[in-house]
């Protein structure tokens, strides 16, 4: 069988980049999009060359970037532009090929296999040359025969550049880089292996299928099949919707979490918006994941069972509140909360007619929950509020829902 | 050096839903007339933005007017420097609530 192309387009430090569209001068300082000091949102979500240069990271605090750089401009971020100009980059990749996947706002794939232009890397300089003209930003291009090594690709050269993973170069391009480099290879995977002296690609293909599967059970030999080059998935149609694996949301308040009230409020707050987005997808969660960060920024993330499939708030949240709170030591800061629903399936596939007495009870609760769901697509996501939201306006006056955007889909997670 | 000059476009919208601009009020509040206009498509602007682009001759020249449906507003590649980046300003920690652990 001949050889896919496939195409990963990255838009190089998107939210930044989108502000020194709009404002040229910001290029001639250092520059950061920042969340809102005031609202402890305070973590640097893109910078410009320049503060890259002062060593300025992305998902560090502004408190910390301001340290090391004090002459740092901070640009709170403007979703509705980069949302405008993520749908504009996509709509021109479109023009080449109907399979188009987004990977978050700012990555697409792409495959150009059978296409009239099927050309990789013409389309890949054609596509830099037209999003600069006709967008003024750029993008950087991987071009390869899977979504593995095309990823890759678009992180080798950056910005506005294109690199070119072929059959022939592959080996001496992809097995020197690092293996932490491999996309899904996330915090935990690379930790593992660097335990058994695996620090290359090169490294990871040689070990093995074998001795990876029996390292890490079936994923090991996804991690194989992504090293070698060897992973087919598909890139998906831009006609259909991708679709929903989990629906969760994360936050990071105005001030640390430490007692239990505080960390209950924000939970059924989180809770509400993930079920009224599962309400909106149709879907029901079999399972809630945890995830909490606290300020030394430790992370855990837990998930448990539901007792049923579930949309509602006032079952899902209650069963997330106490995994959190089994994972919670006391005296310890929570910086950032998340709750996710997962492992779902269409509310179609469950059986909905029951005379069972808690049934009706939660047929009326499921009435109530969408009444106030369209109380609040009605007149906004704070017209109606659970009590327990009031303690404190400052660490829960969000409207989560409307505020959120769409992040990539972990491939290990749920 | 360029900077964008935001105008006032007097527009005429075709049955077919087509958009010709016809006249812009620059912003010293003189005012040019187009004389013919060719839409390009989207174009970044040498001054700062995007957006949908017409070229139109004014007094013989044909020069890029864009539009952005973000803003919603129109503007021209003007002579002078861009605005000045801001200052930065220094950081104020934002203060935490007494930090009362349970229990003690
Ligand atoms: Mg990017």
């Amino acid at each position: 069988m001949k050889d896919r192309v496939i195409l990963h387009v990255d838009q190089n430090s998107f939210y930044a980049s989108v502000e020194m569209l709009r404002q040229p001068s910001l290029k001639t300082v250092p520059c950061a999009v920042a969340g809102d000091p005031a609202n402890r949102h305070g973590i640097v979500l893109a910078k410009n060359r320049l503060a890259k240069r002062a060593g300025i990271k992305t998902g560090e605090t502004i408190w910390q970037a301001k340290q090391k750089c004090p002459q740092l401009i901070l640009v709170p971020p403007d979703y509705r532009s980069y949302l405008h100009f993520s749908r504009l980059a996509r709509a021109l990749y479109c023009e080449y090929t109907d399979r188009v996947e987004p990977f978050g706002i700012d990555e697409c794939w792409m495959d150009l296999t059978g296409c009239p232009d099927h050309d990789g890397f013409a389309v890949a300089e054609q596509l830099r040359a037209r999003v600069k003209e006709e967008l003024g930003l750029t993008v950087s291009v991987g071009v390869s025969w899977n979504k593995i090594y095309a990823k890759l690709g678009s992180d080798l050269k950056k910005p506005d550049a294109t690199t070119v993973i072929s059959r022939d170069n592959y080996p001496c391009i992809v097995y020197s880089r690092p293996v932490e480099d491999l996309l899904y290879v996330g915090h935990a995977t690379y930790r593992k292996l660097r335990r058994v002296g695996i620090r290359t690609i090169g490294q990871l293909v040689a070990a093995g299928p074998h001795f990876l599967r029996t390292m890490f059970g079936i994923v090991g030999l996804s991690l194989y099949s992504f090293a070698a080059g060897l992973d087919t998935t598909p890139v998906a149609s831009s006609g259909r919707e991708i679709p929903v694996k989990s629906v969760g949301n994360s936050i990071t308040t105005r001030h640390d979490l430490y007692t239990e009230q505080d960390i209950k409020a924000v939970t059924y707050m989180l809770t509400e918006s993930v079920s009224s987005r599962l309400r909106d997808a149709g879907m029901a969660a079999r399972t809630v994941q945890v995830s909490l960060r606290d300020y030394q920024l430790y992370n855990i993330e837990r998930q448990a069972p539901l007792p049923l499939p579930s949309q509602l708030c006032s079952e899902i949240a209650p069963e997330a509140f106490k995994l959190i709170m089994a994972n919670f030591r006391q005296g310890q800061w929570i910086r950032s909360l998340g709750v996710r629903a997962c492992n779902l399936i269409p509310l179609s596939k469950l059986n909905q007619e029951s005379f069972l007495p808690q049934e009706k009870r939660r047929q009326a609760v499921w009435r109530l929950e969408n009444t106030i769901d369209s109380l609040r697509g009605r007149y906004g996501g704070l017209a109606v509020r659970r009590g327990i939201l009031l303690a404190d306006r400052s660490l829960t006056g969000h409207d989560i829902k409307n505020e959120n955007v769409i992040h990539p889909i972990g491939f290990f997670g749920p | 050096m360029s900077r964008p000059v935001f105008v006032s476009v007097l527009l005429e919208m075709s049955a077919s839903g087509a958009r010709h601009p016809l006249a812009i009020t620059w912003e010293d509040g003189s005012r040019y007339e187009i004389t013919r206009s060719l839409y390009v498509g989207r174009r970044a602007a040498r001054s700062a933005g995007s957006g949908e682009c017409w070229l139109c001759r004014i007094a013989g020249r044909d020069i890029p007017l864009y539009y952005s449906p973000l803003s919603g507003r129109w503007w021209m590649d003007g002579k002078g420097d861009p605005e000045p980046a801001p200052a930065a300003e220094p950081y104020k920690r934002v203060k935490d609530r007494d930090y009362k652990p349970a229990g003690q």
